[in-house]
C-alpha cells in the first residue's frame, strides 16, 4: 500500500488531496487527549474514545447527567419524554417516533420543506443578502412545529417568540464550582434572567401553545399535541414537551445547517461535487460534515452502578464507580483515529471509516437509548435546503459568521453569517 | 447465520434501514420491520453494520460461522 508521507495517510485509501477540503470550524481548542478514558481529580470521568464512548452511552448502568436533567430530578414535578429513562422513555418515544421516521417526513413534510425553501430562494434573489441564521430557524422550523402542532398561534411571530428563549438558553450558566465537585453540571441561574426566562415562557404558551391545545382538544391532528391529549397530558405537560421538542429540534440542526453553507461556499470544488452526487453520497458527505462539526461537544451520564470499561489499546480494564459523572468527549470521539482514517479534522468527503459497524456520523447524534430521534429529518432539510442554495448562480459568503459558545448545551452558535449573490 | 431482531428493544432510531433498506423497513409505527427473512448474500455486509451500528442493539446473531444461509426475523428475544 503506497503511503502519502507528506500527509500521513494511506493513498489507496482516500482519493481526496485533504488540503483541498476544509478544516474543522467550530470547536474550541482542547488539550491533547492521553488516554480514551479519564478519571480528574474530582473524580469525574472523561471519556475520549469511540469504542468506551459507546459503551458506556449504550450501558444500561447510566442515566442522563446534562442540560439541567439533574436539577429537574429533585425540582420539577413535570419531566419532559427527552429526560425520562428506561421503560417509560422507551415506549414514549415509540409512541412519538412515528413523527420522525422517512415515511413520515416524505409523506408529510416534504412539500412544506421545499416550501420554505422556495421562499428563502425568493428573498436572497430580492435583497441580494441574506443572514443565513434567522433564515435557518424559518426552514427546520417549518417541519418541527408542524410535527408538534403548534399551528394555531394568537399572533404572528413564533419563530421570535421561541428565538428570544433560545438566545437566554446560554445565560444559564454551568456551576463549575459544582462540576468541579463531581455534582454534575448544575446550573447557575440570576434571578433577574430566570424571572425574564419564566416571562417569555408564559407568552409562548399564550400565545402559541394554548390556542394550539384548545384547537385540538376540539379537532385532533396527527401531531405530537394530539398524540399527548390521548394520553391524558394536561396543559402544563403538553407545553413541557412543547418547549423541549421546539429547542431540541431546531437549535442542533440550524446550527449545523450553516456550518454545512459555511464549508461549502468557501470550498467550490466541495460545492460542485455536493451538486453532481448521487442522493447516497450526499448522505454521507452531510454525516462527514456532521462528525467534523458536531453542534453537541459534550454528553453527560450518571453512573447507576458500577461500569467496567475494557480499553483497547491498552488493553486493561478500569470501573467508573458508581455515582460518577460522566462526560463523554464527542469532538475527540469523532476524531479517534482508531474508527476515523487519516486527517480526522479535515472534511473528506470519500471518508470511509476504519472500523465495522460505525455510522459516518460517528458520535455526533449519540448512541444508546437517548439517540437523536430527529438526525434523518435534520439531514434531510439540510439537504434539501443545500441543493437550492448551493445550486445559485453567484451564491457566495459575504461575512463569515461569529463562533461563540452556549455552554448550556455545551454547543457551537454561528451568528451574523451573511450571504449573497452577485447582480 | 441466524439474525434476530427485537421489536420490543427496538427505539425507532432507522438507523438499520439507512444502512441496509433492502432488507429492513419500519412500520407505521417506525418499528423495525425484515423486509425478507432470506436476503441475499450479498447483502451481509451491510446487514452486519446494521446490526452493530443499532444504538440498543436489539439484534442478536446466532450460528455466525455458518455464513451460507442467512436467516432474519422478527422475534422478541430480550423477553
Amino acid at each position: 500500500m503506497s503511503t502519502d508521507t507528506q500527509r500521513g495517510y494511506p493513498t489507496s485509501q482516500c482519493p481526496v488531496d485533504h488540503d483541498h477540503w476544509g478544516h474543522q470550524k467550530t470547536a474550541r481548542p482542547q488539550e491533547p487527549v492521553t488516554s480514551p478514558v479519564e478519571c480528574d481529580e474530582y473524580g469525574i470521568w472523561h471519556i475520549h474514545g469511540f469504542k468506551e464512548a459507546r459503551m458506556v452511552l449504550r450501558s444500561r448502568s447510566v442515566k442522563q447527567g446534562g442540560a439541567g436533567v439533574e436539577r429537574l430530578d429533585k425540582t420539577s414535578v413535570v419531566k419532559p419524554f427527552i429526560y425520562m429513562e428506561g421503560k417509560k422513555h422507551q415506549e414514549y418515544r415509540k409512541q412519538t417516533a412515528r413523527f420522525f421516521t422517512p415515511k413520515a417526513v416524505s409523506s408529510n413534510y416534504q412539500h412544506l420543506i421545499e416550501q420554505q425553501v422556495d421562499e428563502f430562494i425568493a428573498t436572497i434573489k430580492r435583497k441580494k443578502q441574506v443572514d443565513l441564521y434567522p433564515l435557518s430557524h424559518a426552514l427546520i422550523g417549518s417541519v418541527v412545529y408542524k410535527i408538534i402542532g403548534l399551528t394555531n398561534s394568537r399572533l404572528p411571530g413564533m419563530q421570535d417568540r421561541v428565538d428570544t428563549f433560545i438566545k437566554r438558553l446560554p445565560d444559564m450558566q454551568p456551576r463549575y464550582d459544582a462540576f468541579e465537585k463531581g455534582k454534575g453540571n448544575k446550573i447557575y441561574l440570576n434571578p433577574f434572567h430566570f424571572a425574564e426566562i419564566q416571562l417569555r415562557l408564559l407568552v409562548f404558551y399564550l400565545l402559541d401553545v394554548q390556542p394550539a391545545i384548545q384547537n385540538r382538544r376540539r379537532q385532533p391532528e396527527d401531531d405530537l399535541i394530539s398524540h399527548l391529549l390521548s394520553e391524558k397530558y394536561n396543559d402544563l405537560k403538553n407545553f413541557t414537551e412543547c418547549i423541549t421538542f421546539a429547542v431540541a429540534g431546531i437549535q442542533a440542526p440550524r446550527e449545523f445547517m450553516c456550518a454545512a453553507a459555511w464549508h461549502f461556499l468557501e470550498q467550490p470544488e466541495l460545492r460542485a461535487r455536493y451538486l453532481a452526487a448521487s442522493d447516497k453520497e450526499r448522505d454521507c458527505m452531510l454525516q462527514e460534515l456532521v462528525r467534523l462539526e458536531s453542534v453537541v461537544e459534550r454528553i453527560f451520564r450518571r453512573a447507576i452502578e458500577d461500569i467496567p470499561v475494557y480499553i483497547e489499546s491498552t488493553h486493561t480494564q478500569v470501573t467508573i464507580p458508581k455515582g460518577a459523572l460522566i462526560v463523554i468527549h464527542v469532538y475527540s470521539a469523532n476524531s479517534d483515529e482508531c474508527v476515523v482514517s487519516g486527517n480526522p479534522l479535515q472534511l473528506c468527503p470519500a471518508r470511509e471509516l476504519k472500523q465495522e459497524g460505525v455510522s459516518n456520523s460517528v458520535m455526533s447524534f449519540g448512541d444508546g437509548n437517548h439517540r437523536c430521534p430527529g438526525s434523518h429529518i435534520a439531514l434531510r432539510v439540510t439537504d434539501i435546503f443545500l441543493r437550492r442554495l448551493l445550486a445559485l448562480e453567484g451564491i457566495h459568503i459575504i461575512k463569515q459568521p461569529d463562533v461563540a459558545w452556549n455552554d448550556f448545551l455545551t454547543a457551537y452558535m454561528l451568528r451574523n453569517f451573511i450571504v449573497g449573490i452577485s447582480s | 447465520m441466524r439474525i434476530r431482531v427485537s421489536t420490543q428493544r427496538c427505539i425507532v432510531s432507522g438507523v438499520c434501514v439507512q444502512t441496509c433498506s433492502e432488507v429492513f423497513a419500519q412500520n407505521d409505527d417506525g418499528v423495525v420491520h425484515v423486509l425478507d427473512e432470506h436476503p441475499s448474500l450479498v447483502h451481509i455486509k451491510e446487514i452486519q453494520q446494521a446490526v452493530l451500528r443499532c444504538p440498543v442493539q436489539a439484534f442478536l446473531i446466532e450460528d455466525q460461522e455458518n455464513t451460507t444461509d442467512l436467516t432474519i426475523i422478527e422475534d422478541n428475544w430480550d423477553q
